[in-house]
């Protein structure tokens, strides 16, 4: 083997080694390509579900956990920004971290459906309980004396009772509109003022007994 | 090439394994803490802009904290992340103050505002108990009343937002309330009717103090009936007047309590009610007032002046038909003092910063 035949050979394997380097080097770059996808169906997946939860009333149920998850939703969003400026791209955390918010965010509504109707049954039974408060009133107003001195006070007392009934009215309103939380705050407090009124009335009965 | 590529391998994995990634500046989570802890104490509520523009500048610098991340370990450089969070901090800690000082200042307003209702409301209960017509006010009385009780409620629990909602609604039904009260109770407002209660007073403590006597003062009012003696005040009492005692009396069974100038013209140490003292009403102004009432037509066809005004025992929460009630043990100290004769003045107000015109002010 002569000089220039040898030379021949070693560049023909340099060229070799070369075209492998540049295959090898194209294959990491689209196996990069495949994970350099920007993860929008999976944004658009937790955006969407976070928005549902939100619809589902989850800014009064789960105040703390919807804020939690629209967090790390405005976190992901950097992160994807970030990547997308990058030669290589990585989205791999990002688009897991997008799918656990979507899944957070579905088993959030199963919590806020579940709070929801607890909250419903607890302005239901307040309800109740301010009607029957209601009642008692109205019922221990018949026996009350009616005397010179106490005329006055049993009409007032009658229209603060109507009063009172008129204003379950608004408490079905708020059960109506699943305003739970303010039903049940009206409702007890419906509730209290008309327990208060049969208490001024077995004073006022005990009263006129003693005498 | 070969020994090239791993000679190469070789100086960067020694490379890396003597350098260390440079540890995350702590800033960026006590940064994370604080605007969660702002979120909390209503930032966006209280100090809106104020806290979107922190925002802002705290996303920036997480999005560089990101950046930063995703360089190589070589690379990764804090200083600029750090002084980045810094800001942030330092923004928050401002936001954080003003916060609390808006809530603060809220707080007190609010505060002084369920006074000025809970107030006015029970101003207005213990009017329409001894009022004409009180019926539609504690309709809208009461539902005043639970609307101040679901503001409080949202005061204690520190939804200042919503309880200032919800006062503006009670203020609706107050004014609603008071309006009703007034178009009663007018006469309490004005000027020239209290100058003429006033010296029906005055003239009756210059006869005491002239004469040396006894005299009563009743003050509608402040549901108080005064005692004098020769000009100077001996005791005061709580009192109890008519259904429609702050009315002035028209006609027989209007169950209001007159107003004028009368005199004791009997003693009764037993009576219905406990001790009794008859004033002299119907007096010859009053028969003068019913006459010029019947031409006016506020006295229905038929119907007398009435009589048989007391003031008596039965206790002062007691609601009449016309008279004035009060304790028992009050009546005997009274009954001990007076005489048939004595003066008894009856008044709506004598003070123009009454009830009724505090109420017509704050209106």
């Amino acid at each position: 083997m002569n000089v220039f035949n040898y030379k021949a050979t070693k560049k023909e394997t340099n060229m070799k080694n070369l075209s492998k380097l540049f295959v090898l080097v194209m294959v990491i770059i689209l196996v990069f390509a495949g994970c350099s996808k920007n993860p929008v169906q999976e944004m658009n997946n937790a955006e969407a579900a976070i928005n549902e939860v939100v619809k589902d009333g989850a800014d009064t149920y789960a105040k703390e956990e919807i804020k939690k998850l629209q967090d790390e939703l405005a976190a992901a969003k950097v992160e994807v920004e970030t990547q997308s400026k990058k030669l290589i791209k990585k989205y791999g955390m990002t688009r897991e971290m997008l799918v656990k918010i979507a899944s957070d965010a579905a088993a959030l509504k199963t919590t806020v459906a579940a709070r929801k109707e607890e909250a419903k049954n607890n302005a239901l039974s307040a309800q109740n309980e301010a009607k029957i408060a209601i009642e008692e009133a109205k019922a221990l107003l018949e026996k009350a004396p009616k005397g010179k001195g106490t005329r006055a006070d049993i009409e007032a007392l009658k229209a603060d009772l109507k009063g009172l009934e008129d204003s379950l009215a608004e408490v079905q309103q708020a059960l109506d509109n699943e305003d739970y939380l303010g039903a049940a705050d009206k409702a007890r407090i419906i509730k209290e003022k008309a327990s208060a009124i049969s208490n001024q009335i077995k004073q006022a009965m005990e009263k006129v007994k003693i005498k | 090439m070969r020994n090239l590529v791993i000679a190469l391998c070789l100086v960067l994995s020694l490379s890396t394994l003597g350098c260390k990634a440079p540890p995350i500046p702590p800033e960026a989570k006590k940064a994370e803490i604080q605007e969660q802890s702002l979120w909390r104490e209503e930032a966006h509520v209280y100090a809106k802009e104020d806290f979107d523009r922190y925002r802002l500048i705290y996303w920036k610098a997480k999005r560089e904290l990101s950046k930063e991340n995703a360089k190589f370990v070589w690379f990764r450089d804090y200083k600029e992340i750090t002084s980045a969070f810094n800001i942030v901090l330092t923004r928050g800690e401002e936001i954080e103050e003003k916060v609390h000082k808006l809530k603060e200042i809220k707080s007190d307003s609010l505060a002084v505002k369920l006074n000025n209702f809970k107030r006015r409301i029970i101003g207005l209960q213990r009017l329409t108990l001894q009022m004409n017509e009180g019926k539609p006010i504690r309709l809208i009385l009461i539902r005043a009343e639970l609307m101040f009780r679901e503001a409080s409620l949202l005061y204690q629990r520190g939804t200042l937002d919503k309880a200032e909602e919800k006062l503006k609604s009670l203020s609706v039904s107050v004014k609603d309330a008071e309006a009703m009260v007034l178009l009663v109770l007018d006469r309490y407002v004005d000027p020239v009717q209290i100058a003429k209660w006033r010296k029906w007073a005055e003239d009756t403590i210059f006869e005491s103090r002239n004469k040396s006597i006894a005299v009563v003062i009743v003050i509608k009012i402040d549901q108080k009936l005064r005692i004098y003696k020769k000009g100077k005040l001996l005791s005061s009492y709580e009192i109890g007047l008519g259904h429609n005692g702050f009315n002035d009396k028209l006609h027989a069974g209007d169950r209001a309590t007159p107003e004028g100038r009368y005199r004791i013209i009997n003693k009764l140490p037993s009576s219905r009610y406990y001790k009794a003292m008859l004033i002299d009403f119907p007096n010859e102004e009053d028969k003068k007032k019913y006459d010029q009432d019947k031409i006016k037509g506020l006295v229905p066809p038929g119907v007398r002046i009435g009589g048989l005004i007391e003031i008596h025992g039965g206790g002062k929460h007691s609601t009449t038909d016309g008279c004035i009630s009060l304790e028992n043990k009050d009546m005997n100290a009274l009954y001990s003092l007076v005489e048939v004769g004595t003066p008894v003045t009856i008044v709506g107000a004598l003070n123009d910063l009454n009830e009724i015109f505090l109420m017509n002010k704050d209106h």
